[in-house]
């Protein structure tokens, strides 16, 4: 399931909420959260979910013969059989595809590709139970005495299929002491709507315009139906990598607000995971703020463990930035954009920082822009590389194709306001003008009713934002035809 | 705020939302659930039958997500306003440019199994008139389809007429062939199109100059120029007008050697308010909105009876008219695209005429019952018995093609009428459930 669908908004989280708060026991509530996101998962991946409750299962394991035989080779084989177990599903579900292909290239072999359906999510459940693995070994975090329990961290249907990546520690003290809190719930909401707005309103409508340039896969028979990137004027070719940034910034950060939105409802505390990447100054500095979890995973399991600056950082750096990019998808334009932000860090560290210092900052932002939005062109060619080489030559000049086109002013001037929000969206207007407010009601005499105009107005907002998701959602259905279709 | 104050906000806060998901979600739990879209011309998603292998597969899921869009509570309201925030997005231009191509074609059109009752016939249509126009325009408050064709579809529009012509013409069946221009050819922003200009005209000649010399080729185009500033085509519906099609009957009668019946010796009738195809297929366009047509049609005084056959029972003859008032829009021409109509109580003087048609030739035909004794409406899509067989053992005199040349440069519409000539398929009977929605279908569309 996702959460930007009716049947989550208004059949699923409701009665899910519903059942939860029924009483105050906290089996009985663990419990139906569990039961809800298996059946939030089974709903889109309904059977692979063995997969999910046997590594549950096997780490579960594995922690508790960590923490009995602490400090001797049990303990090792634990952790690595934890890791291997992860890691492995990872590379057999995931990666055996590319894998094959790649031997087939290089020796010249005809093996047979297998082909798996990738389960949903199991690129963040297997680095969540890992990371519970690795803090356990690390004496970081006691092991999970009750399977039922552990189950409920990994499967929780907030975090499971899309992010964050929440880590056990950060969770484990609420597994057994949450309490009913309405300020959190109401928390949740409000943060829950933004992220709805973000997916539906801006990602949906951006993803909509990418298709108009770059074309679609055909989600009924897999069929790419693909636009020639090589005939896009250099305007469209700009203004399509542009509204994929947005797509993926929205898409990927709206989803990350409704889980901590829905976390809270809950009475889970998640980390942030997106802080307005886009306003960085530097590509360092766009992954301290863009997925957060992630690179502090890779940072505090991977990393430092390797050396970190100390020993070998360039080595370090190469192979933290080429599983980055690996982790995104089984396929050498995630390789090479993982690469080519190692690459940026790098420069980044030897001397470009210390130029952007000297020089006025507005030029470290557009050098970050055009970093990342170049990145995600990337990003966005998984099928094959030479359409990249052609958008390339069309955003550059090198095509010959014309400056711009019918299509691309239309586009344009159809979606300008839309796109002038999204463009303010990317930066923290909301967390500014909420502290100066804060900043404001603290010395004004009139508190009460500025109060009070406030949380009138989020109501109606949060209410506005679900309306227009749903109305959207709603026209999603939407599907005429010029002849009868009985 | 005071924190007192704060923790009521917080229940009002929490109460209003849950408070709106719930209503909506009971809402659709106790709301009639309807079958069938009339705007979008489609079945609505039906509760999906439960069975393991779907189960585990996602599909069931899927259908469940698909039945609970179809059916959520004011879904026409929510479309409505969604399409209304969509054009707050910006602004647009007089003119607006619809590229369809690749984006429409992913929409569920090639799997539809719970269409699979139709036949494949109508979902390949679907597909084959969607690729093959290019895109759609809107100009002065007119929505049109760009024409796709090309020289090498003419011809093979044309051979096959010809392949009738040649299997009847040593039994003096006479045959007629009309291929009628779309809007676009009249109306496109000039000089912008002016690439596209005249184009339906060359290739409806080229249609004709391949036909045989024997068939009898009817020049609808040139009466419909010369009136294209009256109200021939409809400005929201991809279809031609009750008058249009009138001028193409005069057209018709000219060849045929009739005099036409002039348009005062009928009553005419309108119907204000009509809706058409591209409105809603291009979303509940506002400019469109703001234009939307009128039905004016003409009855003959005694508006002749007819029968019709429903594509899920060929074996029953349902009593009909030739007009039907209460179907509404441009379904009042013959009241809706049944595979046969049988219009049997013309003048008495042995003539009849097979037409084969799909909703283009509607309103034509209406105007044909003054002249031929026995008309015979066959709809291509639908039909599936043999022509040939049916001109024979109901000693048809004249046969007539019609189609729209978009219709006409689309390969699926010569090789399905081709197929249909010698077709030993018995007309489709089917009384399984799906009868009931059919039934439904039709009556909704009354």
């Amino acid at each position: 399931m996702v959460f930007a669908s009716l049947t989550f908004l208004y059949f699923f989280l409701p009665l899910s909420l519903l059942l939860y708060y029924a009483t105050k026991n906290f089996f009985y509530r663990n419990s139906i959260l569990t039961l809800f996101s298996l059946w939030f998962y089974a709903w889109g991946e309904p059977v692979w979910i063995i997969l999910l409750l046997f590594s549950a299962f096997v780490d579960w394991i594995n922690a508790l013969i960590i923490e009995k035989y602490k400090g001797t080779q049990w303990a090792k084989w634990g952790l690595v059989s934890s890791a291997v177990v992860n890691l492995g599903l990872l590379a057999i579900f995931k990666y055996s595809g590319f894998i094959y292909e790649n031997i087939n290239a290089v020796f010249g072999l005809n093996l047979e590709v297998p082909e798996f359906s990738l389960p949903i999510g199991i690129s963040f459940y297997s680095f969540h139970a890992l990371s519970y693995t690795i803090d356990v070994y690390r004496g970081q975090v006691k092991a999970q005495k009750s399977y039922w329990n552990f189950l409920m961290c990994v499967s929780m249907y907030h975090q499971l299929v899309a992010g964050p990546i929440v880590r056990y520690a950060h969770i484990a003290h609420e597994i057994e002491h949450r309490k009913f809190n309405i300020a959190d719930i109401s928390a949740g909401i409000n943060r829950f709507c933004i992220g709805l707005f973000k997916k539906v309103c801006i990602a949906n409508v951006a993803g909509d315009l990418v298709t108009v340039f770059f074309g679609d896969t055909d989600p009924a028979t897999k069929d790419i139906l693909p636009a020639d990137i090589s005939q896009l004027t250099f305007a469209e070719g700009w203004y399509a990598i542009l509204m994929y940034s947005i797509q993926i910034y929205f898409d990927f950060s709206g989803y990350s607000d409704m889980a901590i939105g829905l976390g809270r409802m809950y009475g889970f505390h998640y980390r942030e995971n997106f802080i307005y990447p886009y306003i960085s100054r530097s590509a360092t500095e766009f992954w301290r703020r863009w997925h957060v979890s992630l690179g502090s995973f890779f940072r505090d399991y991977l990393y430092i463990p390797l050396g970190g600056n100390k020993y070998k950082p360039y080595r370090n750096l190469f192979i933290v930035w080429f599983l980055t990019g690996l982790w995104h998808g089984a396929s050498w334009n995630f390789i090479i954009w993982g690469l080519y932000f190692g690459f940026l860090i790098l420069i980044e560290r030897l001397f470009l920082q210390k130029a952007f210092d000297a020089i006025p900052r507005i030029f470290s932002h557009i050098y970050l822009l055009l970093v990342a939005v170049l990145g995600w062109a990337i990003f966005y060619f998984e099928d094959s590389l030479a359409r990249l080489g052609d958008l390339f030559r069309v955003i550059f000049g090198l095509s010959g194709n014309d400056f711009a086109n019918d299509r691309f002013w239309q586009t344009l001037w159809a979606n300008f306001y839309w796109m002038l929000l999204a463009f303010i969206l990317c930066m923290p207007v909301y967390t500014f003008v909420m502290r100066k407010l804060k900043r404001y009601m603290v010395q004004t005499q009139y508190r009460t009713s500025i109060g009070t105009t406030v949380g009138v107005s989020i109501l109606a907002f949060n209410l506005f934002l679900l309306y227009l998701a749903t109305a959207m959602l709603v026209a999603g259905s939407y599907n005429p035809f010029i002849y009868y279709r009985f | 705020m005071k924190k007192h104050g704060r923790e009521i906000f917080y229940y009002v806060n929490f109460g209003v939302f849950f408070g709106a998901v719930f209503i909506l979600g009971l809402a659709f739990v106790f709301k009639p659930k309807e079958i069938v879209s009339t705007d979008e011309k489609r079945k609505l998603a039906a509760f999906p039958q439960w069975d393991l292998d779907s189960v585990a597969k996602g599909v069931y899921m899927k259908r469940v997500d698909e039945y609970i869009k179809d059916h959520f509570p004011f879904r026409d309201a929510f479309i409505s306003h969604a399409f209304a925030m969509e054009e707050l997005r910006g602004w647009k231009n007089e003119e607006l440019i619809v590229f369809d191509a690749p984006v429409k074609p992913k929409k569920n059109i090639k799997k539809d199994k719970s269409n699979a009752a139709i036949g494949a016939d109508t979902a390949m249509l679907v597909e084959e008139v969607i690729e093959d126009n290019r895109g759609l325009v809107i100009s002065n408050g007119r929505a049109m389809q760009l024409f796709g064709g090309n020289n090498s579809r003419a011809k093979n529009y044309a051979a096959m007429v010809n392949t009738y012509y040649n299997a009847l013409k040593d039994e003096g069946v006479n045959v007629f062939n009309v291929v009628v221009p779309s809007a676009a050819e009249f109306y496109l922003p000039q000089p912008k199109y002016k690439h596209l200009k005249e184009q339906e005209k060359r290739n409806i000649s080229m249609i004709y100059e391949n036909e045989a010399e024997g068939i009898k080729k009817v020049d609808a185009y040139s009466k419909i120029a010369a009136h294209k500033d009256e109200y021939v085509y409809f400005r929201t519906d991809h279809h031609w007008t009750g008058l249009g099609a009138y001028y193409a009957y005069t057209a018709f009668c000219e060849t045929a050697g009739f005099d036409p019946v002039p348009l005062d010796k009928m009553v005419k009738k309108a119907q204000n308010k009509f809706f058409g195809s591209l409105y809603f297929y291009l979303n509940r366009n506002s400019t469109l909105a703001e234009h939307y047509d009128t039905v004016h049609y003409w009855k003959l005084p005694d508006n002749p009876a007819c029968v019709v056959y429903r594509k899920d029972n060929m074996n029953k003859a349902i009593k009909s008219h030739v007009i039907v008032d209460a179907a509404g829009g441009y379904s009042v021409f013959l009241g809706a695209d049944y595979p046969l109509i049988k219009m049997e109580n013309g003048p008495k003087n042995g003539k009849s005429i097979v037409v084969i048609k799909n909703s283009y030739g509607n309103p034509f035909i209406t105007y044909l019952v003054s002249h031929y004794e026995k008309v015979y409406s066959i709809d291509f899509r639908y039909y599936n018995g043999g022509i040939i067989d049916f001109i024979r053992e109901n000693k048809v005199t004249d046969l007539l093609f019609i189609n729209g040349s978009i219709s006409a440069n689309t390969p699926y519409t010569s090789s399905r009428i081709k197929h249909l000539m010698y077709s030993k398929n018995k007309p489709k009977t089917t009384k399984d459930k799906d009868t009931t929605a059919s039934k439904t279908v039709k009556d909704t569309l009354k």
